[in-house]
């Protein structure tokens, strides 16, 4: 019985070893393909074949799935292949994984005053309070405020808890103060959190993608014509029909598109 | 007589007629009648008589004239009932040309009769000299001279002077042919006669294969004649070192004006674009032949001189030594000098100054190149001179100028002095365009971001810890309130744990081999565990007693009587001790733990 017990034993270990090797070995595999593809890329890239560099970087991207640096590289090569509108929009969706990248925040900065100096009409109308909620709200991903927000409670956690046992003196004040912190703390980065969530699910911004784009009064061709975007532009999406979509400007004013000149970032 | 009566009686019906005839008077005058083709002349002409409105005059062979201006006065007076009106119109008349002109007569018509003025006639001079005279011969040009400008009379590839030649524009160039990086000057000048509708537009020139310098910041005004003809002048002036050899070429000025006509009364005016015609410059290269060997691509003609700031320093401190180099050319492109190798110094950095003026001559002034110097040892220092070496584009060679020999003194300092720190001379950040950053070439970067934590439903949950800790707390906070407080409740909640502590040692004891001992641990848990749901003092009482005690609590009879049994059990093996084996005290262990955990759920 024993001998029985022991003989599955080996042979189970055995078993689950072949697959970790196995699994391993796939996984280098895979890794290894990407890095290639991702040399490649790079490669094609500083002999200034951008179109090309620009096709391995989506390649890749479909591969890994989001990546910050990706997006970054691939609308470095956009730009160089002159394809504003997918720089702008690959940039910004860099910037929403790693938003204190450096890199990433001056080439956003690049596009984006290419774009504005082509029309003033479309510079970005936001109040001081919009502004500042996004530069510095937009500063953590998602990700770190999720994990702050963690922190927090388990800091409140503590603090109400200590405090709820009826220590008296200074430790009492002492818990006070580092539980209204937590608090305080807890409810700024809920906030932050919460505009994350709203920017990740609710809020729909698109990139006009294609060059001479000219939004109508309705869904369809026989509407008027009330706006051109040039390529590159930022919008709201609103609204979604068939093959058309609405779309607003930070000023307020709003049209149709066809779908294929607008990429949701 | 009867003849007489006739001709006083004509006289005096046609009187009136004639005095109202004779009333009317139609004058032309001029202020003078020799004037110069560059100068105006005003022609008078005045319309008086008996009548109640005067009409305009018409003025008949202008030819050879522009009206330029005009003004005009007008009077009544009405005298023993006659009312008189005259009026006058001076004209300033612009000769076009010269030559002898008959002007007039002024034509006015009052109630359908004709009235005429006089002619006058006028001499047109081609100078202000006066009529008669031939112009005076000027010098005739040297070499360098600027070229006379002249109005263009056509051009292949565009206008540069409207049909009547009161507007032309120019643009020279003082020299066609230059060595490379030698100063040409270029001039674009707007010669106009005429008043002009509005401001006209310019668009310079473009100097492809040049670098620019405006001699002019903004353009000059004087007036010149030209032909005998003066004209308002505005001029700007470019200084252009050619950087390409072969031939350059700078494009066409252009130049839109609007005039205005005074005698259009509907308003409109005219325009012209003007253009000058393109200009072909031919650049020489440097000879090869005699360049020396520091000659770095100063183009001109000029000086070099240097100084120290400090004839003696102690060892360690530093001293500035300026090197101006001054005169005409490329001062903007020109290089420091090169250094020769100093063993006993050392030098670090420079900063080169400008001081650029501007002249008719073109670009000059001076470059200041400042280095700083700190010497290595004490003693005399000396230098040879520095070297520097240009080519003169006028005498076609170059030329080696050196500053004249350098030394100072430097002084022994402390031993324990250290050099003392090197003095950078910052240079200028230059920008010079912007651009993307460069791709991210990491493999570290291939890894996907991870998912947020709010897409867990976990991580909602966990909002809810604060909540659960605070409740914890509380519940806990109490419970110890409780325990200090409520005698009972203490007593019930520490039951258990005190239970499992004697039946612990109960267990030991048995395993030691002490039956009695054993036994006396379990009588022991059976009472204090009894004593403490039932918060009563049990110890010392009898089991009877206890017994006694459990029966009021209703207890199942069932577990009354093995209460029972074991305590007695109990005391009869704590006075026999030899009555008590293992076997039968393993046994009322585990009696004793299911008694009392049916006593737990009774009591």
């Amino acid at each position: 019985m024993r001998t029985m017990l022991n003989r599955s034993i080996q042979i189970l270990t055995v078993l689950l070893v072949t697959c970790q090797l196995c699994v391993a070995a796939q996984e280098n595999g895979a890794v290894t393909t990407v890095e290639r593809k991702f040399r490649q890329a790079n490669r094609v890239y500083s002999e200034n074949k951008f179109e090309e560099a620009a096709a391995g970087y989506r390649e890749l991207i479909r591969l890994t799935g989001p990546n910050a640096e990706l997006y970054y590289n691939l609308g470095c090569a956009a730009l160089k292949a002159g394809r504003l509108g997918h720089a702008v929009l690959n940039f910004h969706r860099a910037a929403r994984l790693a938003p204190r990248d450096p890199d990433i925040r001056e080439n956003l900065r690049f596009v984006t005053a290419v774009t504005q100096s082509r029309s003033e009409e479309f510079e970005n109308s936001e109040g001081f309070i919009t502004e500042l909620l996004t530069r510095w709200v937009f500063l953590l991903t998602a990700r770190e405020a999720s994990i702050l927000q963690l922190v927090f409670l388990v800091w409140v956690a503590a603090g109400v808890m200590i405090l709820a046992l009826g220590y008296r003196g200074a430790l009492r004040k002492v818990l006070i103060g580092w539980s209204a912190a937590g608090l305080l703390l807890l409810a700024v980065n809920s906030m932050v959190l919460g505009i994350h969530i709203y920017s990740l699910r609710y809020s729909r911004q698109a990139v006009v993608i294609e060059n001479g784009a000219q939004a109508r009064s309705g869904p369809g061709e026989d509407n008027t014509r009330v706006l051109v975007l040039p390529e590159g532009t930022l919008l709201a999406l609103r609204e979604r029909r068939g093959d058309w979509v609405l779309v607003s400007l930070p000023s307020g004013r709003s049209g149709w598109l066809p779908t294929d000149m607008v990429e949701k970032i | 007589m009867r003849y007489s009566l006739i001709c006083i009686s004509l006289a005096a019906l046609l009187l009136p007629a004639i005095s109202r005839a004779q009333d009317i008077k139609v004058e032309l005058s001029l202020d003078r009648t020799v004037v110069s083709v560059n100068d105006r002349l005003k022609m008078t002409v005045t319309v008086s008589g008996t009548m109640r409105s005067v009409p305009d005059p018409r003025i008949e062979n202008l030819q050879g004239f522009t009206i330029v201006s005009s003004r005009q006065s007008s009077q009544f007076s009405i005298v023993n009932g006659r009312i008189s009106a005259s009026k006058s119109i001076v004209y300033t008349l612009l000769p076009s040309r010269e030559g002898t002109y008959t002007i007039g007569p002024a034509v006015v018509e009052i109630k359908g009769k004709i009235y005429r003025s006089s002619t006058v006639t006028v001499k047109v001079a081609a100078t202000a000299g006066g009529a008669g005279q031939a112009p005076p011969a000027g010098k005739p040009p040297g070499p360098g001279a600027k070229p006379v400008p002249q109005p263009p009379v056509s051009q292949p590839g565009g206008v540069a002077a409207s049909p009547d030649r009161n507007i032309f524009i120019l643009g020279t160039v003082d020299k066609n042919e230059v060595y490379l990086g030698e100063q040409l000057i270029y001039t674009f000048g707007f010669y106009n006669r005429v008043n002009l509708f509005e401001n006209p537009s310019y668009t310079p020139a473009t100097f492809t294969g040049f670098w620019v310098e405006e001699i002019d910041q903004a353009a000059r005004r004087f007036q010149r004649p030209v032909n005998g003809v003066l004209y308002s002048v505005q001029e700007l002036r470019y200084a252009l070192f050619p950087t390409i050899g072969g031939e350059s070429t700078i494009s066409p000025a252009r130049l839109t004006v609007s005039l205005s006509n005074i005698w259009d009364f509907f308003g409109r005016d005219r325009g012209y674009n003007l253009q000058t015609p393109e200009l072909k410059i031919k650049v020489k290269p440097l000879p090869s032949s005699g360049r020396p060997k520091n000659f770095s691509g100063a183009v001109g003609k000029f000086k070099i001189s240097s100084r120290l700031d400090k004839k003696q320093v102690k060892q360690g401190e530093a001293v500035t030594l300026e090197v101006v180099i001054s005169g005409s050319g490329n001062l903007k492109a020109m290089v420091e000098p090169r250094w020769p190798e100093m063993e006993d110094c050392d030098v670090y950095g420079s900063k080169s100054e400008e001081k650029i003026e501007r002249s008719d001559a073109g670009i000059g002034g001076r470059k200041i190149f400042s280095y700083v110097i700190v010497p290595r040892k004490a003693g005399e220092i000396k230098w040879p001179g520095i070297p520097f070496a240009y080519f003169d584009p006028e005498a076609e060679k170059y030329i080696t100028l050196t500053t004249t020999d350098l030394s100072f003194t430097v002084l022994p300092g402390k031993k324990e002095e250290e050099i003392s720190p090197y003095r950078f001379l910052a240079g200028e950040v230059l920008d010079l365009g912007e651009d993307i950053r460069y791709i991210k070439e990491s493999p570290e970067a291939l890894q996907s971001a991870p998912q947020a934590l709010f897409e867990y439903r976990l991580f909602w949950l966990l909002h809810l810890v604060p909540v659960i800790c605070l409740g914890a707390a509380f519940v806990y906070r109490r419970h110890r309130g409780r325990l200090i407080s409520d005698t009972a409740y203490a007593r019930l909640r520490g039951s258990r744990k005190k239970l499992g502590r004697l039946l612990k040692k109960a267990s030991r004891e048995l395993s030691a081999g002490r039956i009695a001992e054993c036994y006396a641990e379990l009588d022991r848990a059976l009472i204090h565990f009894i004593g403490d749901k039932l918060n009563v003092e049990t110890t010392g009482m009898l089991g009877e007693q206890i017994i006694d005690f459990l029966a009021g609590r209703r207890l199942d009879q069932t577990a009354l009587k093995q209460v029972a049994d074991c305590l007695e059990h109990f005391s009869y093996v704590r006075f026999t001790p030899q009555a008590g084996d293992r076997e039968d005290a393993r046994q009322y262990l585990k009696k004793v733990r299911k008694l009392t955990e049916q006593l737990d759920r009774a009591l």
